[in-house]
Parts: structure tokens; C-alpha cells; sequence
């Protein structure tokens, strides 16, 4: 049978439903958030796994010069070696009707089918090429989708300097390319690029290495050392003459994107929910302050009556306790059901051919115990003060504020009593203001903190494509050339300027600490690729000099002055110092000056690419031109590449933001709608003892909505100071290789921010006045006396 | 007291000085009081005379700052917190003037809260039908007159049959019809069980019904006497 004071406490919180609702409300956000992330965590990262599992996804890459099949035969019979597949891989350049650009492929050999699966293409549409059909291709679905393509559709494409016209037979998918990144490309775009799988004997033949292969997938026995198997593989092909670089699923670009996508979806998807967390714990522990203050009497007479300390304590432990109860009934199917809905969304971009949905059952036993912890933890004090709390005192009304004046009482006489007294208010029950003020500064700061995202990936846009790239389109060139090759294409119609560049994957070492990155070579007196320093400003590239994007230094722990030692792929290490350190949001960066870098090289001064200014007038026959070289295998307009980064933003972090976007609003009216409902509680007595001495109806609401007006006012600028505060800790979670998000917050964000916590003051207190409005004078007095 | 009388409580220079904003305040000075099992007494005073706190020490809501406080052979002032829990639990009933009623449980939930953990209780409904509120058991305090309330309070002391009854100011809050049906209750309770009842009033119309009458001023006692006879509570007005 349910206990007499258990009976109370449950009376008590109906009673209290109102500021009890926003409590839970905040911690069930709290519980949904972190159930939803870590269902669609678990989610994806189960499928994803599954998927690697049925495809056979390799263990190791390796891109080499033509070597006979022989050799993959020695890679095959190493030990720990399970499957190889010897590929031959090469660009290629599509030409389709109704697009003015060429489109980058890529050309991959298909699997020989009686072999062991090694990244097995899933087909979405169509077939297999036909073994009798040279002409045959499977090509991505995501490009088929973007330019509505099926099996029957021809494709022109340049391979090896020759046209051909191929026929596709299917479209799939691969867990080589959940997202396929082109050259130059440092997001996933699939109107500008292609997979094309063909024939490994007809790609041979158009791409040159007749019966070698270029390309080795590896995948490892189970148990095998990764890295004893890489340096194996490396000895034999380094014995064959050739030179390679082995690499595992790490630096594999596909699963490096996916893996970075999830892991701050991880990032964002934990501390969110556990600043939520922090938020609820504060306004329960402030909550519960002061239930135990307005039951004093209730304690007093508990006490008198013989019930120990202990039991008056835990009466308040379960208060919180059934409130985190509450909040996970609430929170865990709402976080369930969304985390079904945010799967299904990103199963849209993260392209796998199934999708296991099913809810994180460990984060949902957490967040339970998390909860009900953290209910513990915020009654605790509270408790324990009601505990302490001596009989004789606790029935005695509490201690009468000292009666002094309150500076400023002066000029508030002038605006009326009611004025007077609200001032005496705030100044008497500082800490009851501080709770309110916090309160509602939360609420301020929990959308800020969210909402920042967009404005950060706004900035993201305008630093890195706004003021640090300059150029209208960058080329990316089949082969690297020597830089007099671009004067022919400062000829082309159109073009206004051009300037080279020169983009080499190279291993930057310092003091024991290493890592691969793209180098970059750029005109000393470049202005369309721009660097810019720590403060937004651009700076120049000093001749001989190394300047390396803040997290690339950060990661090499390098300063100005430092040597860095640079491996290049082929050509003898070199040091070079550093002369600068860059803000660079997308992508770690180094780069040097195009005339040092190309003198570094055995074969002398080359360019990769290309940044291109263009009129507008000649645009056309610019891209007609473009077509017709067997130059460019890349092409992309400045334009579409903001687009396709805006597009990835906004099918990844974005989804999970936005619902942390509705999380804040939601919590932030809950957390200000129990914060008025509270303060009301605790003046209902006075304002109806003021009502009796005569004051109006309005008099009443104008001193309430002056204490709440005081407490939200100050908010706000504290609230904007949390959200930054919290925005940092984001930020700062949220730092990896691939962005950097900068910490910015814009006028939007903080107008959001403010006008939900004003709109939820507003409506609140409309409700309050109601309550207000009905008043027991009689009865409120009679308790009084 | 007669020397046959066994006394339930005696204090012997029993003081309460407390910190306050103002500086230290002395409550009570040197207090001897003795108090008879069925005895009836009422504590008359002005406001700060010390009689609500020595009331509360009594009850063992407070403790003394010096004295000693005997109920029976025990020593008040030597128990811990746990044992002067189980004091007021097993010994002592309450009644103050503002009811204490815990606003989210009936008239009957109340009185069985008082009830709780003791043994010999009675029911809650024996002890609201000894106050006349047998049929108002359901109700919630907000559903009960202030007399109605103050009476089930005094049901809520008794419930335990406690051997002290102590009663704060327990009709200032009343009108003087209603305050008599309240006293009525007292006078029952400690007449049926022999219950040694302490009530604080500034009433003096009160001291009427009382076995012994104490005054106290300024923290100490100033007079005390016997009455020939106890009035009925009834015949009582103010």
C-alpha cells in the first residue's frame, strides 16, 4: 500500500504539475536527444558495418605504378591475407548532353566474379555488364539520380585521350564510394562526378596498362596485423621496382568522410543532450530550493509528528526521482521514434543499399540511470536542507528580510509605491532573482548554442569561398603539366586569369609527429586562392616558406620558425620552416610557394590545376573548349562547389542540429514557463494580502511582470554570454580534420534566442494573471494568519 | 503537583538564548517547571515571554541552551536527534495555531499520519469521531473551516495517545464559538486520556479550564497558581 507521505508527495507534484511539467519537459528533451543520437549512431553505424561485412570492403589500398599480375599473386599468398583484387583505375572525363561542363569519373575494373568478393557492388537498377559487352558500365546511382540516367542510357566519355560511347547496363552502389569524392573535391558532389565500373580488360586497354594493374584492394584474414600485412605488401612492391603507399581504411577518402560524419554526429549528439542535462539539473536543484521553502510548515509538522530527518529527505529525493521518471516515460519513445525518422533521413545521404533501424537499448537504460543520478544529485542539497531543517524553526515563517532601504528607492518612489516595492524585491531576495534570472539566461543560451550552427556554417561559406578563394572555377588537370602549359589555356575564350597550381599528397613530419596531407603549391603574387591568417586577414606566401592551416600546426605542434621535414611521393625529403600559420575552416592545409615546391621536384616545375577567372559574355564557348581538351579530368565553378558544401552541411550536421534547434525552443518555454509559475506560487500569499490592503487588479500584475520583466531582461545578455560559453564547448567537440567550425553567432541567432524566451515570458505570465486574477483573498489570508 | 503525583516532565533552570540579527536574544531564564500526568495547565504571557519556546523545548522541537528537562527518568537534553525523534513520536502530541495541516492529504490522512510508526494508536476515525469530525473525514483542509481544521489537528495529536498534548496558541485563530468546540475537544481529550495538556495562550479567558495556571514575562515565570476548579470549557467566551 502506498505510504501516507508518498500519497502527499504524489498530491504535491499534481498540485505542482505546472513548474513540474517544464522540469520534466527540459530533462525528457534531455533523454529524447540523447536516445535519438545514439539510435541513429548505433543505427548507421550497424548498417554500415553490415554493409563493409557483405561487400567484402577492403582492409588496405594501394594506388601503384602498372605492375604484372604476378605480383598481386605474391600480395595474395602473404600471410594474413585473405582476398586481393587487382585493379586497374584511372580518370576519365564525361560529356553529357544538356551539361555545358565536363564531368570528372573515375574508372574502376569490375570484380572478377569468380573471385572473393572484394567491394562488391550492390546493384540498384539494371545488370552486370555482359562478358561479350566491352562497351558495357555500371556507373554510381548517385550520379544516375543527379542526371537521371538508367540502364540504356549512352555515356560519352573520354578515357586514356580517346572518345568512346559506352552503354550503361546497371547502376549501384559501393562501399568503396558511400561518398565519392572527385578531384579537388573536398565534399561529395554528385552532379560533377562519377564512378564508372567497366570491364577490367576493355578499361586495360583504353587506360594503357594492358595486363597490369595499378589499383590493389586488400582484404586481411581475420586477426591479421594492418600494419604488418601494409609493411609486407610495401617490401614486395618496393622489390618489384615500383614505389607505393600502402594505406588502411583511414585515409580510405569514402570511409574517412563517413567515419568523420558520424564521429561528430557522436561528438554533437552526446554533448548536446549533456548540456540539456546540466540545464534540467539546474533548474530541478533551484526548483526544489524552493519546494522546500514553501513547505517549511509541512516539514515542521512531518518533524513534529516523529518522522526522522532521514525519511523528511528522502521525501524530497523522491520528489526529483519520480520527476526523472517522468521525464524518461516522456523522453525515450519521443527520442526513439525521431531517431527512426533522423536514420531515414541520413540513410538518404549516406548511400547504403539497407538500413538496420533499431533504438539504442544501452542509451536507453543510461539516459534512465543518468536521469534518475542526476534527479538524485540536484535534490540532494535541497534535501539535505530540509533534513536539517529544525522543527521549531521550520513552522516559524521564514526570517524577515532586513527592513533598510534599497538604493534607487528614490527615484522609484517617483513611479509609485507598487514600483518601491518591486524594487524592494529584487533587492530582499537576491538569490531568488539570481535562480529566476539563470533560469531563463539558460534558456537564452541553450538556443544560442544550437542555433550557432547555422551561423557558423555561413561563415564557413564566406572565409572559405568568399574571402579566401576568389577564383570563378578551378581546373583540375588529367596529368600534372609543366606551368607553360597555362598560358595556352589563358587563350581559351573567356578566361581573364588564370593561375596554376599544384596539389601534392605528401607526408609532413615534425619533431616525431607526421602526417599526410595535401601540399599546395600557389603563385607568389597569386590573388585568386588567397591564405588567410589567423584574424581573417590575407597574408602573403613568404618565397621558401611552409604555411600551415591552424589545425595542421596544431596537430604537428608547430610554430612559426619550425622546420617541418617534407616526403614527397617521389624526390628526396626536404625541410622547409614555417612562415605562417592560416585559418582555414574546411580541410587541413600546407602550403608553399608554386616556384619552391616545383624546384623540389625530379621532374621539374609542374601545375595540377588551375584557378580561372571568366567572363560572363564567353562562358559558353569557355566550356565548349573545356569539353574538347583531353586537358581537364576536374572542373568545378566556385558557385556549385558552395552549393554541393552547403548541401552535405545541411544533409548531415544540419538534420541533427535542427531537431536541437526545437529541443532549445521547447526547452526554453518549459524552463520559462516553470520559472514564472514558481515565482508566482511563492507570491500568491503576499499579492493577496496586498489585493486585501487595496491595490488593484493591474497594481498586482504590474509588480509581478516587473520581477519576471527585471529577471528576463538581465537574461539576455547573460543567456548570450552561455550560449557563447556553450557554443565554445560545442566548437570545441566538434574540431576535427575535415571542419573547423568557427564560433560565430549573428543577429538572427540571438534575435531567435530572445524573442522565444520573451514570447514564452509573455504567454506565461498571461497565464499567471489569470491565476492572479482569481485570487481567494479570503482564503489566502486565512492561511496568512 | 502533590508529592503522590508523578510527574510526567520536569525542567529545572531551563534556558534558551538564540543569535539573531539584533544581537543574542535570550528566550527563556532559569525555568523550573514540573508537569502531572492528567494534569491541565495553561501558559499565559505576552508575546515574547518565552512561551512557545518553552513549549517547544517541552516537546523536544528545540533544544535547551542550559537546565536540565526530565520526562520521566530521561534526560531530554542527553538524546540525540534519532531519540527525540522517537520522543515527540511515541510521547507527544501537537497543536499550533496556524493547524499544520499538509494541504494535499484528507482530514483522515492527516490524523494517520499522527499516527504513523505508533502502536498503541488510535484509528483516525476514533480520533476524528472524538473531536466531532467523523463524518468530515475525506475532506482536504481547504474543504474545512478554520475550527474544522484546528480540530482535526487536535485529532491528529491525540491519534497516538500521546502522555503530553501541546497546544500553541490553538484557538488564536478562531473565533470565540469556534474557539470553545476546539477547547471542548482539548478538555475531552485530556480528561478520557488522562493526558497532561500544556497550552500556550495570551487568552486569559482560557486559563478558566486549567488545572494550574503559569504566567510567564521576559523569559521567566512570574506567577503560578492552582485553580479551585476547572471551568467547562463550554461556559467559556471572549
Amino acid at each position: 500500500m502506498i505510504g501516507l507521505l508518498d500519497r502527499k508527495l504524489l498530491r504535491d507534484l499534481w498540485t505542482l504539475r505546472g513548474q513540474g511539467l517544464g522540469i520534466v519537459l527540459v530533462m525528457a528533451c534531455a533523454a529524447a536527444m540523447v536516445v535519438m543520437s545514439f539510435s541513429v549512431l548505433r543505427s548507421l553505424g550497424e548498417t554500415r558495418a553490415d554493409y563493409y561485412r557483405r561487400s567484402g570492403f577492403a582492409d588496405l589500398f594501394a594506388a601503384l605504378p602498372p605492375a604484372p599480375l604476378s605480383l598481386a599473386d605474391s600480395v595474395r599468398r602473404l600471410p594474413g591475407v585473405a582476398a586481393v583484387a587487382a585493379r586497374v583505375v584511372g580518370p576519365g572525363a564525361i560529356s553529357l548532353d544538356g551539361v555545358d561542363e565536363p564531368i570528372a569519373a573515375r574508372l574502376v575494373s569490375l570484380p572478377a566474379q569468380e573471385a572473393p568478393a572484394i567491394n562488391a557492388l550492390a546493384l540498384r537498377q539494371g545488370r552486370m555488364p555482359a562478358g561479350d559487352r566491352p562497351d558495357e558500365v555500371v556507373i554510381d546511382a548517385g550520379f544516375a539520380t543527379a542526371h537521371g540516367l538508367g540502364p540504356g542510357s549512352r555515356l560519352a566519355m573520354t578515357i586514356g585521350g580517346h572518345r568512346r560511347t559506352l552503354t550503361i547496363a546497371g547502376t549501384a552502389l559501393s562501399p568503396e564510394f558511400i561518398f565519392a569524392l572527385g578531384p579537388g573535391q573536398i565534399v561529395p558532389d554528385d552532379r560533377r562526378f562519377a564512378i564508372v565500373w567497366q570491364d577490367r580488360r576493355a578499361l586495360a586497354q583504353a587506360l594503357g596498362p594492358g595486363d597490369r594493374f595499378n589499383d590493389l584492394a586488400v582484404r586481411l584474414a581475420p586477426g591479421a596485423s594492418s600494419a604488418m600485412v601494409s609493411e609486407a605488401i610495401d617490401r614486395l612492391l618496393a622489390a618489384d621496382g615500383g614505389s607505393s603507399a600502402v594505406h588502411d581504411r583511414a585515409r580510405q577518402p569514402s570511409h574517412a568522410f563517413v567515419e568523420s560524419q558520424l564521429e561528430e554526429l557522436g561528438a554533437i549528439g552526446v554533448l548536446v543532450p549533456a548540456i540539456f542535462l546540466a540545464v534540467a539539473v539546474f533548474l530541478l536543484h533551484a526548483s526544489m530550493l524552493r519546494v522546500v521553502e514553501l513547505q517549511r510548515p509541512e516539514i515542521g509538522i512531518t518533524k513534529a509528528l516523529g518522522f526522522d530527518d532521514a525519511t523528511v529527505g528522502r521525501h524530497y529525493v523522491k520528489f526529483a526521482l519520480i520527476l526523472a521518471i517522468a521525464a524518461s516515460v516522456l523522453g525515450v519513445p519521443v527520442g526513439i521514434a525521431l531517431g527512426r525518422v533522423v536514420t531515414a533521413i541520413y540513410a538518404g545521404f549516406f548511400r547504403f543499399p539497407f538500413l538496420h533501424y533499431g533504438p539504442d537499448l544501452l542509451a536507453v537504460a543510461g539516459v534512465i540511470v543518468v536521469l534518475g543520478v542526476a534527479a538524485v544529485l540536484a535534490a540532494l542539497q535541497p534535501a539535505a536542507r530540509a533534513a536539517a531543517l529544525p522543527p521549531a524553526r521550520a513552522m516559524l515563517p521564514p526570517t524577515p528580510v532586513s527592513p533598510r532601504a534599497v538604493a534607487g528607492e528614490r527615484i522609484m518612489r517617483s513611479l509609485g509605491m507598487p514600483a518601491v516595492l518591486v524594487l524592494r524585491q529584487l533587492a530582499r531576495r537576491p538569490v531568488r532573482v539570481l535562480l529566476t534570472t539563470l533560469a531563463a539566461a539558460f534558456a537564452v543560451g541553450l538556443q544560442i548554442a544550437t542555433l550557432f550552427s547555422f551561423d557558423a556554417l555561413d561563415e564557413m561559406v564566406d572565409v572559405f569561398y568568399g574571402r579566401a578563394q576568389r577564383q570563378d572555377a578551378t581546373i583540375v588537370f588529367a596529368r600534372p603539366m609543366p606551368p607553360a602549359g597555362l598560358a595556352d589555356i589563358a587563350h581559351w575564350p573567356g578566361v581573364r586569369l588564370v593561375e596554376g597550381r599544384l596539389d601534392l599528397l605528401a607526408r609532413l613530419a615534425l619533431r616525431g609527429k607526421a602526417r599526410d596531407v595535401m601540399l599546395t603549391g600557389l603563385p607568389a603574387d597569386g590573388t585568386l586562392q588567397r591564405l588567410l591568417d589567423t584574424a581573417l586577414n590575407p597574408v602573403s606566401l613568404p618565397e621558401g616558406g611552409l604555411a600551415l592551416s591552424h589545425r595542421l600546426a596544431e596537430i604537428l605542434e608547430a610554430r612559426i620558425g619550425d622546420r617541418v621535414t617534407i616526403n614527397l611521393a617521389s624526390g628526396r625529403p626536404f625541410d622547409v620552416p614555417v612562415a605562417a600559420i592560416v585559418e582555414q575552416y574546411v580541410g587541413l592545409g600546407a602550403y608553399m610557394n608554386l616556384a619552391s615546391l616545383g624546384s623540389r621536384l625530379d621532374s621539374g616545375p609542374l601545375v595540377s590545376g588551375a584557378e580561372v577567372t571568366l567572363a560572363d559574355h564567353d562562358r559558353a564557348t569557355f566550356l565548349r573548349a573545356l569539353k574538347d581538351s583531353s586537358l581537364v579530368a576536374g572542373y568545378m565553378p566556385r558557385t556549385a562547389t558552395i552549393t554541393a558544401f552547403r548541401e552535405t552541411m545541411s544533409r548531415t550536421l544540419t538534420i541533427i542540429v535542427s531537431a536541437f534547434v526545437a529541443f532549445a525552443a521547447v526547452a526554453a518555454f518549459a524552463i520559462v514557463d516553470a520559472t514564472v509559475r514558481v515565482t508566482l506560487s511563492e507570491r500568491l500569499r503576499e499579492l493577496a494580502i496586498l489585493r486585501a490592503l487595496g491595490f488593484g487588479e493591474s497594481t498586482i500584475l504590474f509588480m509581478l511582470a516587473g520581477e519576471l520583466g527585471f529577471a528576463v531582461a538581465l537574461a539576455l545578455p547573460l543567456g548570450a554570454a552561455v550560449g557563447l560559453g556553450l557554443g565554445q564547448v560545442i566548437v570545441w567537440t566538434l574540431d576535427n580534420d575535415l571542419f573547423h567550425v568557427p564560433l560565430v553567432v549573428g543577429w538572427r541567432s540571438h534575435a531567435i534566442a530572445a524573442g522565444t524566451v520573451l514570447a514564452a515570458a509573455i504567454l506565461s505570465f498571461t497565464l499567471a494573471a489569470g491565476r492572479v486574477r482569481r485570487i481567494d483573498v479570503v482564503a489566502a489570508l486565512r492561511a496568512a494568519t | 503537583m502533590s508529592e503522590g503525583e508523578r510527574a510526567v516532565l520536569t525542567a529545572r533552570g531551563l534556558a534558551k538564548s538564540y543569535d539573531s540579527a539584533a544581537g543574542r536574544v535570550v528566550a527563556l531564564r532559569g525555568v523550573d517547571f514540573d508537569l502531572a500526568r492528567g494534569e491541565f495547565v495553561v501558559l499565559l504571557g505576552p508575546s515574547g515571554s518565552g512561551k512557545s519556546t518553552l513549549l517547544n523545548l517541552l516537546g523536544g522541537l528545540d533544544r535547551a541552551s542550559e537546565g536540565r528537562l526530565l520526562f520521566g527518568d530521561i534526560d531530554l537534553a542527553a538524546l540525540d536527534e534519532r531519540a527525540l525523534t522517537l520522543y515527540r513520536r511515541h510521547h507527544v502530541g501537537f497543536v499550533f495555531q496556524a493547524y499544520n495541516l499538509i494541504a494535499s492529504l484528507t482530514a483522515a490522512e492527516n490524523v494517520a499520519l499522527g499516527a504513523m510508526g505508533v502502536e498503541r494508536a488510535l484509528s483516525a476515525a476514533e480520533a476524528l469521531a472524538h473531536v466531532g469530525l467523523a463524518d468530515l473525514a475525506d475532506r482536504f483542509p481547504a474543504q474545512l473551516s478554520g475550527g474544522e481544521q484546528q480540530r482535526v489537528a487536535v485529532a491528529r495529536a491525540i491519534v497516538r495517545q500521546p502522555d503530553l498534548l501541546l497546544c500553541d496558541e490553538p484557538t488564536g485563530a478562531l473565533d470565540s464559538a469556534t474557539g470553545v468546540v476546539v477547547l471542548e475537544a482539548l478538555d475531552r481529550v485530556n480528561r478520557d486520556f488522562a493526558t497532561a495538556a500544556v497550552v500556550v495562550t495570551h487568552n486569559a479567558v482560557i486559563a478558566g479550564m486549567a488545572d494550574r495556571v503559569v504566567h510567564l514575562a521576559d523569559g521567566a515565570i512570574v506567577r503560578s497558581y492552582r485553580n479551585q476548579a476547572r471551568a467547562p470549557a463550554r461556559d467559556l467566551a471572549w
